[in-house]
């Protein structure tokens, strides 16, 4: 039961830092198209 | 009468040129052109009467050029009919969009209607009678064979299977693939299934939330699977036990017990139809994950083709160049396909590892199992554990 919970855990903490750290690294999926950041406002 | 014989003709002339104006209806309001509306499809709409735009009027041929005058907004007809074509079919050589993707100049993507029809149709029809066609399967089979139970009854005695860092790399790679193959079912069927029970509002937070983590549970899979891996590849290598096993079907209709190490043949099946699979469903998965960065079916088309594949199958030379959304449409079916399979394969592992077998589940749950089930099913295994802890090697000592 021990290993199941342990493994629950490491899901969650894994799901949640994975998701956190790749947004902050400029990996969004959702913003590589349709983002402002991608607009050429200039031109 | 030259002056008669000259001014007649122009009479006559100027006479049809005014009759001709009268032909030209494109300045005329009561006279609709195509996809036109008059005045009665307004006043029909705002009764609340449901008037096609432009009802029963032909839209006008290709190349056909507009009328010269029109009613049509600001612009009137001042259309460019053949930039727009050359754009709706993404044949405009210059054509520069606002935001950069590698899709975002295609307005309508030709190519990959056969694509949305497959999704919708049969990958979805296909995968799930997979699906069904497996409990089905292991509903039979336990009706026939019932639960395969300890032959000789417990001993009471317990022998450590799996430690707790198995264990756990084990819980890690069922739990989140548990997660993903909810949520990546729901993103397939779900607008199909969903919404005509729980309304678009409802589905949508369903939707987005079912998104969330299957993007990111994903990543406690592909931890869970490379620990599997390296854990357990040394004991799921073939070997000569296991032609035995297959030979006997593994006992599960006789009365024998084959002789098996730590895995048996049809675990070994299991962890090899996991690894592969997974690894692939993992690097389609990837490829979803980061959108239009990984190109992988267009090298994969183009490398079969110098093999001679598909000659081989009498199919030619596949064309190999793909358009990024096509690359994307693919590997979604790649994974959606491996994924099916797999999904059917753990249906299997998980009925065997719970209801199917008594004695099975304590292996992954507390770690430890009775030695009677240990030297029934794992009796290689079984008795080199007992040899290395001195336990007694045949009969048993119940537990005091």
């Amino acid at each position: 039961m021990k290993a199941f919970i342990t493994a629950i855990v490491a899901l969650v903490i894994l799901a949640a830092g994975m998701n956190f750290a790749l947004d902050n690294a400029g990996f969004s999926a959702a913003e590589q198209t349709s983002s402002d950041r991608n607009v050429r406002l200039g031109d | 009468m030259t002056l008669l014989r000259v001014l007649l003709p122009l009479i006559f002339l100027v006479s049809f040129a005014g009759l001709s104006a009268a032909q030209d209806t494109s300045g005329d309001a009561s006279v609709l052109q195509p996809g036109q509306q008059s005045l009665e499809d307004i006043m029909a709409r705002q009764r609340g009467e449901d008037v096609p735009f432009g009802a029963e009027l032909p839209l006008p041929l290709e190349g056909n050029p507009p009328p010269a005058e029109s009613h049509l907004g600001p612009l009137g007809s001042a259309s460019d009919a053949d930039l727009w074509r050359e754009i709706r079919a993404d044949a405009l050589p210059d054509a520069r969009a606002s935001n950069r993707g590698p899709a975002a100049k295609v307005l309508m993507q030709d190519g990959g209607m056969w694509w949305l029809n497959f999704r919708h149709g049969p990958l979805l029809t296909y995968g799930s009678l997979l699906l069904g066609a497996t409990i089905v399967l292991m509903a039979i089979f336990y009706l026939i064979r019932g639960r395969i139970r300890i032959e000789h009854g417990r001993a009471g005695i317990t022998i450590e299977r799996f430690k707790f860092i198995e264990r756990f790399g084990h819980w890690l790679i069922a739990s989140s693939f548990i997660l993903l193959a909810i949520t990546g079912l729901l993103s397939l069927a779900g607008r199909k299934l969903l919404i005509p029970l729980f309304g678009h509002e409802a589905f949508s937070t369903f939707a987005i939330a079912s998104k969330w983590i299957h993007n990111n549970v994903s990543w406690a899979f592909m931890l869970g699977l490379v620990m599997v891996f390296v854990m357990w590849i040394v004991h799921n290598l073939p070997d000569r036990t296991d032609i035995n096993w297959i030979l006997k079907g593994g006992g599960i209709f006789g009365k024998g017990h084959p002789p098996a190490k730590k895995f048996n043949a049809g675990q070994k099946l299991i962890f090899w139809a996991v690894i592969i699979l997974g690894t692939s469903i993992s690097v389609s998965g990837i490829s979803l994950l980061f959108p239009f960065e990984l190109t992988m079916f267009e090298p994969t088309l183009a490398l079969l083709n110098d093999m001679g594949v598909p000659q081989l199958l009498g199919l030619g030379t596949i064309d190999a160049t793909l358009t990024p959304q096509e690359e994307m449409q693919y590997a979604q079916l790649w994974h959606a396909v491996i994924s099916f399979v797999l999904m059917a394969v753990i249906i299997a592992h998980i009925y065997i590892g719970t209801l199917g077998m008594e004695g099975a589940f304590e292996a992954m749950g507390s770690g430890d199992v009775d030695l009677e089930w240990a030297r029934e099913h794992h009796s290689i295994w079984a008795d080199e554990v007992v040899a290395k802890q001195g336990k007694p090697a045949s009969g048993t000592q119940p537990a005091e």
